[in-house]
C-alpha cells in the first residue's frame, strides 16, 4: 500500500525518536514554552539552565516563530512557525560530536553514504546576550542542525561551558523522507497520511498575510513597549520575580520580531531596542547567577 | 643523529577561513622557537584538514647543543683567607650566580689561577625541547576565536579531542592543552571512522591516505579539487571561475573531496545573476560554471567529502537546497517589484543614516545638492545625475537587499532597469559604492563616479562634522581610510580638476552655515586627505621627500598635486634637479637671515650691476613663462625654466654682493632673491630636499 510505507519514518516519530535517544543519554525530557519564541534556546530551562556551575541536561522539542521567515506556504523550505528539537546539556560530555552523530544514525541517516558537514557559524543572539562557538551541520547541502559550544548566556561567561543542539525537525523530516516540499512531510500515518501540508498551510498563509501585511504597528508597538515596561517593574520588586519577567521579556521581543517583519523599526531605532532589552535580559542573568551562587 | 618528528592535533572541526592561518602559524613558530634554540633539520611539512594540523620535521638533528656559559671568579690568592674560608669577594661572586663553593672548580694559565664555573644552560633533551616547542607553537597560533570547551579553561579554535607525538617510532610523552600524546590517528569520520596506529612518524601522511582515506596535505587536495573540477566543467563544454577564497575555503572543508556535476532549475537564471552566484558561492560552496560567451549556466559543481554509493542523493539533495534559496531569492524579487521602484524614496525616511546625521532621505537630499556642484566639473548630465541620486539608496530598504546586503547597488541597478530606468542611471547606482576596497575598479561613466563621489563626500564630511573621525591605530569603525582612498582615487583617475577643500566646505555648510568649529573641521578634512595622499604614493614607491615638497603646499586640487609629484620623480637624481636644490638652498639661506618683509617690488633705480640687471629681465621672462606654463599645468617645462636660471644666478652670487652698506640696495638684492624662490613654490617647497 503507498500510504504506509514501511521504512518511512514520519514527521512524529523523529521526535519520538530523539527524544528517546536523549533520554538514554541521561536527558530530562520536557515541554515546550508555552510563549511565542524565535528558537529553542529562548525557552527558560535553556536560558537560565546555561547560567552558573550547576549541571544542566534536558532536551524538548520548540515551536519556533520568526515573522520574517513567512513566505506565504510558497518556499519548499522556509516557514515562519516550525519546530525544534532542542538539547542542552553542561557539562560538555567529550564526545559530544558523536552522541550527535548516532542520534542521526538511529533516525535511519546513513552516515557514509551521505554529505555531512560541520561548517563554521558561530552563533550569537544579541538580544539574549548570548554567543557561542560551532557549526551549522549539513546534510548534503542543506543545514539540519545549529550546534553551540555556549561562550556567554545573558551576558554572562559559562563556567561549565554547555554544548546546545538545535535540530530543525522539518529539515531532517525532508531528508529522510526524501520530499522536495516542507508540505509534503508524512507527519503521521494512521490509516491514512497526514501531511506537514495539511495540519500547517493555512497557518503559514494566513500568518504570512497578518504578518506582512495586516499587522498593526501601533498595537505592535504598545504591546512591545508593555511587556518591557512590565518586566521592568517585575525586576524593581523588593525581591524580583525573574521568570515572570523573564517571560514578560519573551513576549516582547516577539512583538518586536513582527515590527521588524513589517520593516517598521528605523536602523538606530531597532539598534536601541536591542540595546534596551539585551540590558534588561542582563539584568535578569545577573540576579539569577547571584542567587544560585549563594 | 637524525630524527624525524611528527605532532598532530587532531580537533573537531576548525574553521574553514581560518583554517589555513592556524595550521600556518603553528608552523612559523615551530620554524621560529628550532632556529631560536639552535636545533637543526632538514625540511618542515604542514598538514591541515577540518578535523587535524600537523607539522612534521624530517632529519631533525636530535643531538642539541647545550650552551655552556662560563664564569671566571677571583684570583686563588684573593679567593681564600688563611683559614681557607671564602673571602667577601668570593662570597659575593658565588652569591651572585646562585651557586654554592663546591660547585665552583679552578682554572689557570702560566701566571695565576681563579676560581671557576661553567654553567649548562641548555641540559635538556631534544624530547622535552619538542614539548615546549609544540606547546608555546600551538598556543600562540593566529586564532580568530578562541573558545572554550571543557573544564580545563585551555582555549582553542575548536575543542582539541587528541594528540599525537612522535619522534621517530617513539611516542613523546606529555600533556598537550589537556590531552595526554598517543600514537592514534583518527581516519575520516564518515568513511572509515577507524583507529590508526602509527608506528613511525615516517609513515605521515602516507598512512592516513592508505587506512583513513584522507588527504592530509593542503595542496594536494587543493590541487586536485581544482584539476578534477575544471575537468568536469571542460567535458560540456563549459569552464570555472575559480576564486582562490572560495578554493580555499572548500579545501578546508572536506578531507576527502569528491567532485560532484548538479543543475538547479532553468528558470532561475532570469534572477540577477549576482544573486545567483552569491549564494551558490558564498552560502553554499559551489564552483559556478560559465558557457563560451562567459554566461552563467545552470550547471554547478559540488564539492562532497564522502565517496558515496550513491552520489546522485548527494546531488539531488543539494539541488533541492538550491533550488529552494532560489524560490527564496525570487520571491522578494518580485514582491519587492510590487511597487514601483522609486515609490521606495520617501520610505527612506524611515532609516537612519547616522545618528544626528538624519535619515537615508536626507543623505539623498544632500548627495544631491553636491552632485550640482560636483557635474560642474565632471560634465556629467545633471538631469540624470539627479535621478540617480534620488534612486541610489532606495533599494537598501528592498527585502532582497535586507536578505542579501552584499547585493546593495547592484539589486538597484536592476530595478532601475526593470522600472525603464536609463542604463547609464542604472549603473551609476550600482556603480557608486566603488571603489570598495583598495584593489577595487572605479567607477566608469560620469554619472557614476559623480554619483560616487557626492556619496562619500557626504559620508565623510558628516562623520567628521559629528566628531566620529577617530582613525587612531587600528580603530577605523566607519571606514574612513577606505573612503577618503576612494575619493582620491576617483579624482586622479578620472582627472577631475575640482577643488576638494571647497567641496568639504559646502559639504558642511548643508548642515549650518554656523557651525562653530567650521574651520577646524575644515583643517582635520584637509589633514586627513593629503596624509591619506602622502599613503597612495608611498605605496607606489615614490620618493617620500618628493611627496612631502608638494603636498606641504596644500593644494585642492589633487590632479595638480599628482602632475607635480610626477613630474620632479622624473628628474630625481638628475643634475637637473640637484642644480635647482643647490640654488634654492643658497637663496633660502640668504633669505633665513633677514627679518625684512620683501613684499616690494623691484626697483630697477638701485641696480648697480650687470649681472643683477641680467637676472632681472630673465627672472621678468621666465616669470611670464612660467605662468603660462602653471595655467596648462605643464610641470615639466616649469621645471626647465627653473633649471635655466640656474647658472645666471649663479653669476650672481659669484659677482654681486648681497650685503650692501647701502640698505635700500640690500632690500632690493633680497627682493630680486625672494622673487625667484616664490617661482619655485610654484611647484613644491624645495627645502624638503636639503
Amino acid at each position: 500500500m503507498e500510504n504506509k510505507m514501511n521504512n518511512l519514518i514520519t514527521f512524529h516519530q523523529i521526535i519520538f525518536i530523539l527524544k528517546n535517544y536523549w533520554q538514554n543519554q541521561s536527558c530530562t525530557i520536557i515541554q515546550p514554552l508555552d510563549i511565542p519564541i524565535g528558537a529553542g534556546t529562548f525557552h527558560h530551562k535553556t536560558f537560565f539552565g546555561a547560567i552558573g556551575s550547576k549541571p544542566t541536561s534536558i532536551a524538548y522539542v520548540q515551536a519556533s516563530r520568526r515573522p520574517s521567515d513567512g513566505r506565504y506556504g510558497n518556499n519548499p523550505n522556509r516557514l515562519q512557525h516550525y519546530y525544534q528539537f532542542q538539547v542542552l546539556i553542561k557539562p560538555t560530555p567529550d564526545n559530544i560530536q558523536n552522541l550527535y552523530l548516532q542520534s542521526l544514525q538511529i533516525l535511519n541517516i546513513d552516515l557514509k553514504n551521505n554529505d555531512i558537514r560541520f561548517i563554521e557559524d558561530n552563533w550569537e543572539n544579541p538580544t539574549l546576550g548570548a554567543c557561542g562557538q560551532g557549526w551549522e551541520v549539513w546534510i548534503n547541502g542543506m543545514e539540519i542542525t545549529q550546534f553551540t559550544y555556549f561562550q556567554q548566556m545573558g551576558g554572562i561567561n559559562c563556567d561549565p561551558i554547555p554544548t546546545e543542539i538545535t535540530y530543525g525537525l522539518e529539515r531532517i523530516a525532508l531528508h529522510i523522507q526524501n520530499k522536495k516540499n516542507i508540505y509534503d512531510i508524512v507527519w503521521n500515518t494512521n490509516e491514512i497520511n497526514i501531511t506537514y501540508g495539511e495540519l500547517f498551510f493555512q497557518n503559514e498563509l494566513e500568518h504570512s498575510i497578518y504578518n506582512f501585511e495586516y499587522s498593526n504597528i501601533n498595537i505592535c508597538s504598545n504591546l512591545f513597549k508593555i511587556h518591557i515596561q512590565e518586566a521592568k517593574t517585575i525586576m524593581n520588586l523588593p525581591s524580583p520575580l525573574l521568570l515572570p519577567a523573564y517571560e514578560h521579556m519573551l513576549y516582547g521581543i516577539h512583538y518586536f520580531n513582527l515590527l521588524d517583519a513589517k520593516r517598521a523599526l528605523s536602523t538606530t531605532e531597532r539598534q536601541q531596542n536591542i540595546l534596551n532589552i539585551r540590558s534588561i535580559i542582563k539584568k535578569i542573568a545577573k540576579q539569577h547567577y547571584n542567587k544560585e551562587k549563594n | 643523529m637524525n630524527k624525524t618528528f611528527l605532532i598532530e592535533i587532531g580537533t573537531e572541526e576548525l574553521p574553514q577561513k581560518s583554517l589555513q592561518n592556524i595550521a600556518k602559524s603553528f608552523r612559523n613558530n615551530v620554524i621560529l622557537l628550532l632556529t631560536k634554540n639552535h636545533i637543526q633539520y632538514k625540511k618542515i611539512l604542514w598538514f591541515a584538514t577540518p578535523r587535524r594540523i600537523a607539522i612534521k620535521i624530517e632529519e631533525l638533528n636530535t643531538n642539541i647543543i647545550t650552551l655552556k656559559k662560563k664564569y671566571k671568579g677571583p684570583s686563588i690568592s684573593n679567593a681564600f683567607d688563611a683559614l681557607g674560608n671564602p673571602t667577601p669577594s668570593t662570597q659575593h661572586w658565588i652569591k651572585k650566580l646562585g651557586i654554592t663553593i663546591d660547585k665552583t672548580s679552578r682554572i689557570k694559565n702560566k701566571k695565576k689561577e681563579w676560581l671557576y664555573y661553567e654553567h649548562y644552560t641548555n641540559n635538556r633533551t631534544i624530547e622535552e625541547k619538542l614539548i615546549e616547542i609544540s606547546i608555546f607553537s600551538i598556543k600562540n597560533s593566529s586564532v580568530p576565536n578562541f573558545m572554550k570547551w571543557n573544564i580545563s579553561n585551555i582555549q582553542f579554535s575548536r575543542p582539541i579531542r587528541n594528540v599525537v607525538m612522535l619522534l621517530d617510532n617513539k611516542i613523546i610523552k606529555a600533556e598537550i592543552l589537556g590531552i595526554q600524546t598517543n600514537r592514534l590517528l583518527y581516519g575520516h569520520r564518515f568513511m572509515k571512522n577507524n583507529v590508526i596506529n602509527i608506528s613511525h612518524a615516517n609513515e605521515y601522511p602516507e598512512i592516513l591516505l592508505k587506512f583513513g582515506k584522507i588527504i592530509a596535505d593542503y595542496n594536494i587536495r587543493k590541487n586536485k579539487i581544482k584539476i578534477e573540477s575544471k575537468k568536469i566543467a571542460n567535458s560540456f563544454g563549459g569552464h570555472l571561475k575559480i576564486r582562490d577564497q572560495l578554493l580555499d575555503e572548500i579545501t578546508s572543508l572536506v578531507e576527502w573531496p569528491i567532485v560532484l556535476l548538479a543543475k538547479f532549475n532553468k528558470k532561475f537564471l532570469d534572477l540577477p545573476n549576482e544573486i545567483l552566484i552569491h549564494i551558490m558561492e558564498n552560502q553554499q560552496k559551489y564552483f559556478t560554471i560559465y558557457d563560451h560567451n562567459n554566461k552563467l549556466t545552470n550547471n554547478f559543481i559540488i564539492i562532497s567529502n564522502v565517496e558515496s554509493k550513491y552520489p546522485k542523493n548527494i546531488i539531488l539533495g543539494n539541488i533541492k537546497v538550491l533550488n529552494s534559496r532560489f524560490s527564496d531569492a525570487e520571491f522578494f524579487f518580485k514582491k519587492d517589484q510590487k511597487i514601483p521602484f522609486k515609490k521606495y524614496q520617501p520610505l527612506l525616511k524611515n532609516v537612519i543614516f547616522q545618528h544626528s546625521l538624519g535619515s537615508l532621505y536626507d543623505k539623498t537630499n544632500r548627495i544631491k545638492y553636491l552632485i550640482s556642484w560636483i557635474t560642474k566639473f565632471t560634465k556629467a548630465n545633471l538631469k540624470d545625475c539627479i535621478q540617480a541620486a534620488n534612486l541610489c539608496k532606495c533599494d537598501l530598504i528592498t527585502d532582497i537587499v535586507f536578505e542579501f546586503p552584499k547585493m546593495q547597488g547592484i539589486i538597484g541597478m536592476y530595478y532601475a532597469l526593470n522600472n525603464g530606468i536609463h542604463k547609464d542611471i542604472a549603473i551609476a547606482i550600482q556603480e557608486h559604492y566603488l571603489p570598495k576596497f583598495s584593489q577595487d575598479i572605479i567607477p566608469s561613466h560620469p554619472i557614476s563616479y559623480s554619483l560616487a563621489l557626492a556619496d562619500k563626500i557626504d559620508t565623510l564630511v558628516g562623520l567628521f562634522f559629528i566628531g566620529k573621525n577617530s582613525t587612531s591605530g587600528d580603530k577605523d569603525p566607519f571606514s574612513l581610510r577606505r573612503l577618503v582612498i576612494g575619493i582620491i582615487r576617483i579624482i586622479l583617475t578620472k582627472k577631475i580638476s575640482i577643488n576638494l577643500f571647497k567641496l568639504f566646505k559646502k559639504s558642511l555648510n548643508i548642515y549650518d552655515n554656523n557651525i562653530q568649529n567650521k574651520n577646524a573641521i575644515l583643517e582635520n578634512l584637509k589633514k586627513f586627505v593629503l596624509e591619506k595622499m602622502y599613503f597612495i604614493y608611498i605605496k607606489q614607491k615614490y620618493v617620500p621627500i618628493i611627496i612631502k615638497s608638494v603636498l606641504i603646499c596644500e593644494v585642492p586640487y589633487l590632479i595638480d598635486l599628482d602632475l607635480r609629484i610626477k613630474a620632479i620623480s622624473k628628474i630625481y637624481n638628475s643634475n637637473t634637479l640637484k642644480s635647482l636644490i643647490l640654488i634654492h638652498k643658497r637663496i633660502s639661506n640668504i633669505l633665513k637671515l633677514s627679518s625684512e618683509a620683501l613684499h616690494e617690488e623691484i626697483n630697477k633705480k638701485l641696480i648697480k650691476k650687470l649681472e643683477e640687471k641680467i637676472i632681472i629681465s630673465l627672472l621678468e621672462h621666465t616669470q611670464k613663462k612660467i605662468q603660462l606654463f602653471h595655467e596648462n599645468k605643464d610641470y615639466p617645462s616649469i621645471l626647465l625654466e627653473l633649471y635655466n636660471l640656474y647658472q645666471p644666478v649663479c653669476n650672481f652670487f659669484e659677482n654681486v654682493k648681497i650685503q650692501d652698506i647701502n640698505t635700500s640696495i640690500k632690500t632690493n638684492r633680497l627682493i630680486i632673491l625672494k622673487k625667484i624662490q616664490n617661482l619655485f613654490f610654484i611647484i613644491a617647497d624645495f627645502s624638503y630636499f636639503y
